[in-house]
């Protein structure tokens, strides 16, 4: 009887070890951190560093994009928030946003963390709260910089030079 | 503790966790800078996997009869089961991180194992030989990839580096093909084929003494 129970208990240890690994492999989280938040946030336990968060917009609405993007990293080091990923996205829209063109390779690395944003938040878009905001949710985000990326009639438009950054 | 729980905590927890281990490690990269990959076996890994395991079969080193049919009830059979597959996965996976991960050399190096444990099979070695002879087929290969390949690729070569690099470009018409891990990678890998022959051994002693149905 002893001999079952230990059988059953260690068959169900293992296979929970197997789970573990078998997460690491389909998740492939690229660093300690995302290994042990990731794990922190199956259970419901991962928690972003709300003072770096809001210290993160404060520099963000001061315009100061590079240090605000290095914040927002430092508040979710485990990238397992979707809204600080969303607010990454948007420093690298606002950095590579320009009047007469745009910079392809920061509106690519926009459009990474807009991924890894909307792949926390299945099924539904992101919406932020945030007045500054011109594009207050990933689609609209996302739906930008398309538009940035691909090259259209518009632009070739003169009157483009007069838009706004959103 | 009696023999029949000592078996049992060996078959279901102690074995399958080792192996289990080994197969995440055999995996697991990091570069120089810290960043993680976890590499899933290539399909060639998969089949040295089986080849190595059908070597351990023809060695006695492991009797899937004696592991999973033939045994007094469901669950001892099913343990013995999950036993076999975590050996399959951990062969698979350290056969993945003793070759390169990509180009002629990961080919030269699958080719290589793959004439090795052929020749194994046929040879039919007993346990004793068996374990002796993929200590010094995984010790060769941790020192070919991961001391000399990994020398020629190292941002700051060693006087290593600087000699095989001279005798390399003698030999080949460009650069090798090797990815440029973090030394720590070496170190989990030689850790892991030690675990995995540790494993190999307990599975063959447990077999020792209390040999099932052949």
């Amino acid at each position: 009887m002893g001999g079952a129970v230990v059988r059953g208990v260690g068959l169900l240890l293992t296979l929970a070890y197997a789970g573990f690994i078998g997460w690491l492999y389909v998740e492939r989280p690229q660093s300690f951190s995302e290994i042990g938040g990731g794990l922190a946030s199956s259970v419901g336990l991962y928690t972003i560093d709300i003072p770096k968060f809001e210290e993160a917009r404060r520099l963000f609405h001061n315009e100061r994009l590079p240090e605000a993007r290095a914040a927002f990293e430092r508040a979710d080091p485990a990238r397992r928030d979707a809204v600080t990923q969303f607010y990454i996205a948007y420093t690298f829209y606002r950095q590579g946003w320009g009047r007469f063109y745009n910079d392809d390779a920061l509106f690519e690395q926009a459009m990474q963390a807009l991924d890894r944003a909307t792949a926390l938040s299945p099924g539904r878009p992101i919406r932020v709260n945030d007045r500054s905001l011109g594009l207050p949710d990933s689609d609209s985000l996302r739906a930008e910089l398309r538009h940035g990326l691909d090259i259209e009639p518009e632009d070739f438009n003169p009157f483009r030079a007069f838009r706004r950054r959103k | 503790m009696s023999t029949e729980v000592r078996r049992a905590l060996q078959e279901s927890l102690v074995l399958p966790a080792l192996f289990l281990s080994v197969a995440a490690a055999g995996g697991f990269r990091i570069t120089t800078r810290g960043d993680v990959h976890f590499l899933t076996p290539s399909l060639f890994s998969l089949i040295l996997a089986a080849l190595l395991l059908g070597a351990l079969v023809q060695s006695r080193l492991l009797r899937p009869n004696g592991l999973v049919t033939g045994r007094a009830t469901f669950l001892e059979s099913l343990t013995g089961a999950w036993l076999c597959a975590t050996l399959f996965l951990a062969s698979a996976q350290i056969l993945n991180g003793l070759v390169p991960e990509h180009g002629l050399l990961a080919l030269l190096f699958n080719l290589f194992l793959a004439v090795l444990l052929t020749n194994t099979i046929a040879a039919a070695p007993d346990k004793g030989r068996m374990l002796r002879s993929l200590a010094v087929t995984f010790g060769w290969a941790l020192l070919m990839k991961y001391v000399l390949l990994a020398a020629l690729v190292a941002p700051d070569e060693g006087l290593t580096g600087r000699l095989l690099r001279a005798l390399v470009q003698g030999a080949t018409l460009g650069g090798l093909p090797v990815d440029a891990w973090s030394p720590a990678v070496g170190y989990a890998m030689f850790a892991a084929a030690g675990l995995y022959l540790l494993g190999l051994w307990l599975v063959g002693r447990a077999e020792t003494q209390q040999p099932g149905p052949s």
